[in-house]
């Protein structure tokens, strides 16, 4: 027998044995990944550097709470646009070869070719991705980000570098998720695209809320200068079916902020929206969208049997 | 001729073909291949009315051919000619025959879709075409800054006799005070294909404005030829900054820090330096209470004239033993010197608890982080190619519970060898671009290239490590997780297949490991390194033993079939000093495995039998390596290390905090 199977079926008893993930989430599990969402959303970049149309960055997480995302450009709902998608591993310590060097904090970012398109350079659906994993937020050396790309050939799909910044966004906020909420962080990255007149750059944060059945939309917008226009917060509820199918939902768009808060509301400088747009083969028109608004509806019924027809997606892995 | 018209011509000569029918006299052959970088080479090919092109995938990845807009899908053979067009791994090849002028795309089903992604374009030339004319892009942009930029004119489908056609900048949403537009001819001679381009000046104004466009235009074809793609779009970014005051804003709506450290949030001045200015900022409570979690915190920021940015408010945060994390808040007040405050003028401050880590664990956890890394070893491979010496293969964990290791060649504490390190991170679900492909379970590998040599081709230092993914025992080549240590021009530097062999293995056996367990997880792979007379390579597990402070090492050695042959299991015990230096430790070895007894033990049988497992004092690439703490299978059971030794000149005795 090969001696490094041993305990291979020990293995299989103890996975069957082993902790439950999240369950219900208290606010302060919900705020913390938020938080870590938020930070690191403000430590990133995307640009199609050959196209003018709006650039969208969605984050979310794995399972085990590491970063997870998916940066796309050049058009909207998953048709005419493209992707690139990625995720973030803490290395914690890096030991340089040269062993009087001190020990260095560092993260490795790394694109998921599986999931992402990739292109010649100087094509227009060329997406670049940063992160400035320094305690410097003002303008850091560019050799100093993280960078991915998704060109065919001489570009980057991995990257580590050292730096504190991140230090206080890697370790995650309670239990793994479940395959149900990463099977959902997953398909929103691919559907979900935020849309504001005069946007250029949206990021996007995509998290559980406090029931098991819940998500959270966070969008961050800014404008050609760089400009923040404010933040596009919603919720997406999806109650488990017998069948473990994403069925029936509802989704919504959380109200204006009033003076004192700054946590479940809406603080858009203008009128934006949430749409959820059917996945279609890139060169198809999308259908209509599941959309709701700032300028109304606040609050439509999704059918993901029909967002997802004619998909492998509706139920998790 | 439409696009329509064109396929279903295409597709009656593909269909009369293989009914046997007699070929284009004169016509050639071409040849595409798919590569293991998921690309196809070459993607752009250009041949002549009845020519043909052979489509080859050499076991060189999940690969098909499917035209953009689903005329043809062929991989094993064609859907509806007798053949497979699914995604295969396998040696296959298949060719297509082109008997109307035209372009044809087409892209892998797994690694791509139409116009991006793992694609290529056959463009088809009917004798004596001129050819067309297409923008290289349907949009441009350009910051006012730079001064201009050039726009690419291509011509295509043909190349016969001398052409020219007429190119035009004119006012979009910008105005003659934004550019200069421009117009002229570009002339192609019999025969040329290469790319041409015009200029366009820009101008850099100090207005505030929003970014403006340009409409560019080609037009006028002459010597027959045709237009393509005869509009485009350039934009013009802003890059000015207002003269006024400006407005305030903190740098994010959400900010935080650990217990006992500082929560820091930065007030920004931006769009405008116009005077001095000043903010005050004032702290009230959320869950978290002002004195016992936090100081009650106020005051006032000012810029001065012409001074625009960022400042921080730095808040000390006190420890308590709360699990949760807690919230406060601040908020901008009063700004002074006509500034304006703008979202987010409030903010949320996040106290995060201390981490809890894993301290003591139970025998099953224990054994099941052993079988995760030696299931992990099963699946994976380190070759040195153009090396005679053994390579080494260690795994351990990351902090979450990831896996991280290190690749070595050579022996011997860090000299004359050389290292990949690498981490994986499951991706658990791949959507691909075509959404009625099924789900995939899929894996990324990465190199880490900050604890990696990267050498140049052809180096006896070369590495290559790939790991299985798949429920198949021997997959094609292509199927597997592949990075090396090649530099990035011409290596991999990072992976994704996906594959359900690894999904037992990929979930941890119980919480996060903590700084010091993690801290012995990258020094030990730098410093141990397996020793036995005839082995072909080594393999190396490292993972936390039940009780705080002790580590486990299952050595394998490989023999020449690179089957591992017995096992030396080896125990850790640390001392640390009361600052969390490594200060000494204990080497044991364990003893034979009872009967039933699967971890924690020894087995030492074959080339075990005469193994040791060496510890190396790291150096310099250059001198020889000190004489190592070493400890056998057949030698003293114990053996005691010291760390201010076997570390000395180096920084890696004390955790990362």
């Amino acid at each position: 027998m090969n001696p490094r199977v041993h305990g291979l079926g020990l293995l299989l008893l103890l996975l069957a044995a082993r902790t439950a993930t999240a369950g219900d989430l208290s606010a302060a599990e919900v705020a913390c990944d938020s938080l870590r969402l938020s930070g690191l959303l403000e430590r990133s970049a995307v640009s199609a550097p050959h196209s003018t149309k709006p650039s969208q960055l969605v984050l979310s997480f794995t399972a085990s709470g590491d970063f997870a995302g998916q940066a796309t450009g050049g058009g909207a709902g998953g048709s005419a646009d493209a992707a690139l998608a990625f995720s973030t591993n803490p290395e914690e310590t890096t030991l340089l070869r040269n062993p009087a060097r001190p020990q260095l904090f560092s993260v490795s970012l790394t694109r998921n070719d599986l999931n992402s398109d990739r292109v010649a350079p100087g094509d227009a659906h060329e997406l670049r991705l940063t992160v400035n994993p320094t305690l410097d937020l003002g303008n850091p050396p560019s050799g100093n980000l993280l960078a991915l790309d998704n060109l065919l050939s001489g570009g980057k799909s991995t990257d580590a570098k050292p730096g504190r910044g991140l230090g206080s966004l890697i370790a995650p906020c309670h239990d793994d998720f479940s395959a149900r909420d990463v099977h959902v962080f997953r398909v929103l990255s691919r559907i979900a695209r935020v849309e504001v007149a005069e946007a250029r750059s949206i990021e996007l944060a995509i998290y559980r809320g406090a029931s098991v059945d819940t998500y959270r939309f966070d969008a961050y917008v800014s404008d050609a200068g760089g400009g923040s226009l404010g933040r596009l917060s919603g919720a997406l509820s999806i109650p488990s079916s017998p069948s473990g199918d994403l069925g029936a939902a509802s989704m919504e768009v959380f109200p204006p902020c009033q003076v004192g808060t700054a946590t479940d509301c809406t603080s858009l400088s203008g009128d934006g929206a949430i749409a959820l747009f059917k996945p279609v083969i890139s060169g198809l028109p999308p259908p209509t969208p599941y959309r709701v608004s700032t300028a109304g509806p606040r609050q439509v019924d999704v059918d993901f049997a029909d967002l997802l027809a004619g998909t492998s997606w509706r139920q998790p892995l | 001729m439409s696009r329509a018209a064109l396929l279903r011509g295409w597709l009656g000569l593909f269909l009369g073909l293989l009914l046997g029918m007699p070929g284009w006299a004169g016509a050639e052959t071409f040849t595409v291949r798919s590569l293991p970088n998921d690309t196809f080479v070459p993607s752009n090919v250009t041949i002549q009315v009845g020519d043909s092109v052979r489509f080859v995938n050499e076991g060189n990845g999940f690969h098909n051919v499917i035209e953009d807009g689903g005329a043809f899908r062929c991989a094993e053979g064609c859907d509806g000619q007798g053949g497979d067009g699914d995604p295969s791994a396998a040696d296959w090849s298949f060719t297509l025959t082109f008997p109307t002028a035209g372009t044809i795309g087409y892209y892998c089903d797994v690694h791509g879709s139409p116009g991006v992604g793992m694609i290529g374009k056959i463009q088809v030339i009917a004798p004596g075409s001129p050819g067309r004319f297409d923008f290289s892009a349907e949009s441009y942009s350009v910051g006012e800054a730079s001064g201009g930029t050039s726009i690419v004119v291509r011509r295509t489908e043909g190349t016969t006799g001398a052409v020219s056609v007429r190119y035009a900048a004119s006012a979009g949403t910008a105005s003659a005070a934004d550019f200069t537009p421009t117009s002229g001819t570009l002339s192609w001679a019999d025969g040329e294909t290469a790319v041409k381009t015009f200029s366009i000046s820009v101008a850099n104004d100090s207005l505030i404005e929003r970014s403006e466009t340009v409409l560019l235009k080609l037009s006028q074809p002459t010597g027959g030829a045709a237009l393509g793609r005869a509009s485009a779009v350039l934009t013009l970014i802003d890059d000015d900054v207002v003269s006024s005051p400006g407005r305030l804003r903190f740098r994010a709506p959400v900010f935080a820090g650990a217990e006992g450290d500082e929560a820091k949030i930065g007030v920004v001045r931006e769009e405008g330096a116009v005077g001095a200015v000043s903010v005050g900022y004032a702290t009230s409570d959320g869950t978290a209470a002002a004195g016992s979690d936090y100081p009650a915190t106020s005051g006032t920021i000012a810029f001065a004239a012409e001074e625009s940015g960022e400042k921080t408010i730095s808040i000390p945060l006190a420890e308590d033993d709360d699990v949760a994390a807690e919230e406060f808040e601040i908020a901008l007040l009063n700004p002074t010197g006509g500034a304006a405050l703008r979202y987010p003028s409030r903010a949320t401050g996040v106290i995060l608890p201390e981490a809890a880590a894993v301290e003591a664990l139970t025998a099953e956890e224990v054994a099941c982080d052993a079988a995760r890394l030696s299931g992990l070893l099963a699946r994976s491979r380190s070759l040195a190619p153009r090396s005679s010496r053994p390579t080494s293969l260690a795994v351990s964990f990351t902090g979450t519970g990831d896996f991280a290791g290190l690749s070595t060649t050579g022996i011997g504490g860090g000299t004359g060898e050389a290292a990949l390190a690498f981490s994986t991170n499951p991706e658990e679900t791949t959507l691909l671009a075509n959404p009625s492909r099924p789900q995939l379970f899929s894996v990324s590998l990465a190199r880490n290239e900050l604890n990696s040599d990267l050498v140049a081709p052809g180096s006896a230092d070369e590495l290559r490590l790939t790991i299985n993914p798949t429920l198949d025992a021997n997959p094609p080549a292509g199927n597997l997780l592949a990075i090396d240590n090649l530099q990035a021009t011409s290596g991999r530097p990072a992976d994704a297949k996906p594959g359900r062999g690894l999904a037992p293995l990929l979930a941890s056996c119980h919480g996060d490991f903590g700084v010091a367990d993690v801290q012995l997880f990258r020094v030990l792979p730098k410093l141990a390194r397996g020793e036995a007379a005839g082995a072909s390579g080594f393999e190396l597990a490292i993972y936390r033993a039940p009780e705080p402070g002790r580590y486990r090492f299952d050595l394998f050695p490989l023999d020449a079939q690179g089957a591992a042959s017995g096992r030396l299991a080896v125990d850790l015990e640390v001392v640390r000093s009361a600052g969390g230096d490594l200060v000494s430790g204990t080497l044991r070895r364990l003893g034979p495995c009872a009967a039933g007894q699967e971890t924690g033990c020894s087995d030492l049988t074959g080339l075990a039998a005469n193994a040791a497992l060496a510890f190396w004092k790291p150096v310099l690439s250059g001198p020889p390596p000190a004489t190592p703490y070493r400890i056998s299978a057949s030698g003293s059971p114990e053996v005691a290390v010291d760390f201010a030794d076997l570390l000395a000149g180096t920084a890696w005795r004390r955790p990362l905090e």
